[in-house]
């Protein structure tokens, strides 16, 4: 087990966004969260990765992560998150990927220069490695936001919306990039907006909607969807069987 | 005229362009990359209100207006982090306080009115040795700062957002280095004032932002225009004799319109 969520209650000041929610997190994993606007994926990931206190409830993680020590979970926000004018180079990006808690005095190894390179090269962004984040495109960005994710070699790589800016060519390589990393046993948290494409790499699908449901394939029907309450548009596509789903109407209550 | 370098004034003069310079390098690239050139508005309006307690309880008004800017300088942050008040109401708040304080405190000094034009419009000539110490001080502190948590510095600030998720110390980073930025602006308004101080910290690493988008060259770079800048509008000042801080600032839109032009010469601008 690499994280465990054991009845979590989180929100904001006055409002509740997620409730009682549950959720196991392995080695291997590869679990799709779906779910409207609102219904509290982001806020699923912000406990996750500690930035905010559920108010009741239980974060259980493994031997393996440590939150303060090194950077063992990986994490791509939204692309909007970020502050692109900034006067910051691609390879300081990445590099900063090495930097967590208490090693504020850090500075970059050779070892840990030479893996920002490695990952640059496979992510095809070594050309630019000089480049301002300003002058890059939303793609390239978006590369070096996952080297830099990538850097510590994390157990868990989380993603939010990584398809949001991104052209169909990138989107392929991520996936496939993903794929690899999930292959060594890794585990990958994966959000897609909802009307996104789910890649059919996801093993499992996680509906959030205050509540959260785990359906542990990551083939779903329009029917399981209604009984979990998940007014969401699913498109699954790749060379397996996979189903085509629509927005259905039943009521949240 | 005289040869200026005659005078120790103008000796004492020289030095503090030379600090103004080396603030813009640090302070300013930090403040421009940021986007907290209307903080540093709010912070040196604000400061007035500690030029005015300074006055009326007979106190250095240089202390006071410390003690206002870098108070109001954690305000603003804490303001827009704490509160649902957004950072451009906070600054508009604390410049307002700084300058109502200020006026009704110089309205209760007993006595005649202090002359103020030194604080608003700067006036580099009699800048004290204490201020040049103090600003150089101030400078060596904050450089100091940035050598020794560079990586870090430059993450937090680039992305606050992630960073926080790597359990690195953001908002205490962010305090530490508006209060230094807030105490070198008050310092540097002895040279151009409390409403043109802004301009000696922004717009040479604005200029250099035109051409590089490296941190360190943005640093290195500013602070050579800036004191070129500086030094060049202090010598124009004492042969047209004009007001020291405005013909600086004018020195510097100068130089920005031409490397303006520059730009466009190269084609992206």
């Amino acid at each position: 087990m690499l994280i465990q969520l054991k009845d979590i209650t989180a929100g904001y000041q006055n409002s509740i966004v997620l409730r009682n929610v549950n959720l196991t997190v392995n080695p291997g994993d590869y679990i799709g969260v779906i779910g409207p606007n609102g219904g509290g994926k982001t806020t699923l990931l912000k406990v996750i990765l500690g930035i905010i206190k559920p108010q009741s409830g239980k974060v259980i993680f493994g031997d393996k992560i440590r939150l303060s020590k090194e950077k063992t979970i990986g994490y791509l926000p939204q692309l909007n998150d970020f502050d692109k004018r900034f006067p910051v180079s691609v390879t300081d990006i990445v590099l900063s990927g090495f930097l967590s808690g208490n090693a504020v005095l850090h500075r970059y190894t050779k070892q840990e220069r030479e893996r920002a390179h490695f990952l640059m090269k496979k992510m095809g962004i070594e050309n630019i490695r000089k480049k301002p984040a300003g002058e890059i495109s939303g793609g390239q960005l978006q590369r070096a936001l996952l080297s830099r994710a990538l850097a510590s070699n994390p157990e868990i790589l989380i993603l939010d919306e990584p398809n949001t800016y991104v052209d169909n060519k990138f989107e392929h390589e991520l996936y496939e990039n993903l794929k690899a990393f999930n292959e060594e046993g890794k585990a990958i948290i994966l959000v897609t907006h909802d009307v996104g494409t789910i890649s059919y790499y996801i093993k499992s699908i996680a509906c959030v909607n205050e509540t959260l449901f785990f359906h542990p394939s990551n083939i779903i029907t329009e029917k399981q969807l209604a009984t979990y309450n998940c007014p969401i548009q699913i498109i699954t596509h790749g060379d397996i069987p996979h189903t085509v789903l629509k927005t259905h109407t039943q009521s949240h209550e | 005229m005289n040869n200026p370098l005659e005078y120790a004034f103008f000796i004492k003069a020289l030095f503090a362009s030379i600090l103004a310079g080396i603030s813009s390098g640090i302070a300013g690239t930090w403040i421009v990359s940021k986007r907290k050139v209307f903080v540093t508005g709010g912070v040196s309006h604000s400061s007035f209100g500690g030029i005015g307690l300074g006055y009326f309880l007979g106190i250095s008004p240089v202390a006071g207006a410390i003690l206002f800017g870098v108070l109001s300088a954690l305000g603003i942050e804490y303001m827009s982090y704490k509160t649902r008040i957004r950072e451009d109401s906070a600054i508009g708040i604390f410049w307002s306080l700084g300058m109502a304080l200020g006026i009704i405190f110089i309205y209760l000094t007993p006595g005649y009115a202090p002359n103020l034009t030194g604080y608003l419009f700067g006036s580099i000539l009699i800048v004290s040795g204490t201020d040049l110490i103090a600003l150089a001080a101030a400078n060596a502190i904050l450089l100091f700062f940035f050598i020794l948590f560079y990586p870090t510095l430059l993450f937090v600030s680039y992305d606050p957002a992630y960073a926080e998720t790597n359990k690195l110390p953001v908002r205490l980073f962010n305090y530490i280095l508006m209060g230094f930025s807030a105490l070198i602006l008050v310092l540097n308004i002895r040279i151009a004032g409390i409403i043109l101080v802004i301009s000696i910290l922004t717009i040479p690493p604005t200029i250099v932002n035109l051409f590089s988008h490296n941190y360190l060259k943005i640093m290195i770079y500013s602070t050579l225009i800036s004191i070129t800048g500086a030094v060049t509008g202090l010598f124009l000042s004492y042969f047209w004799s004009l007001p020291s801080g405005a013909t600086i600032v004018m020195v510097f839109i100068v130089i920005f319109g031409i490397a303006r032009i520059i730009r466009k010469i190269q084609g992206s601008g």
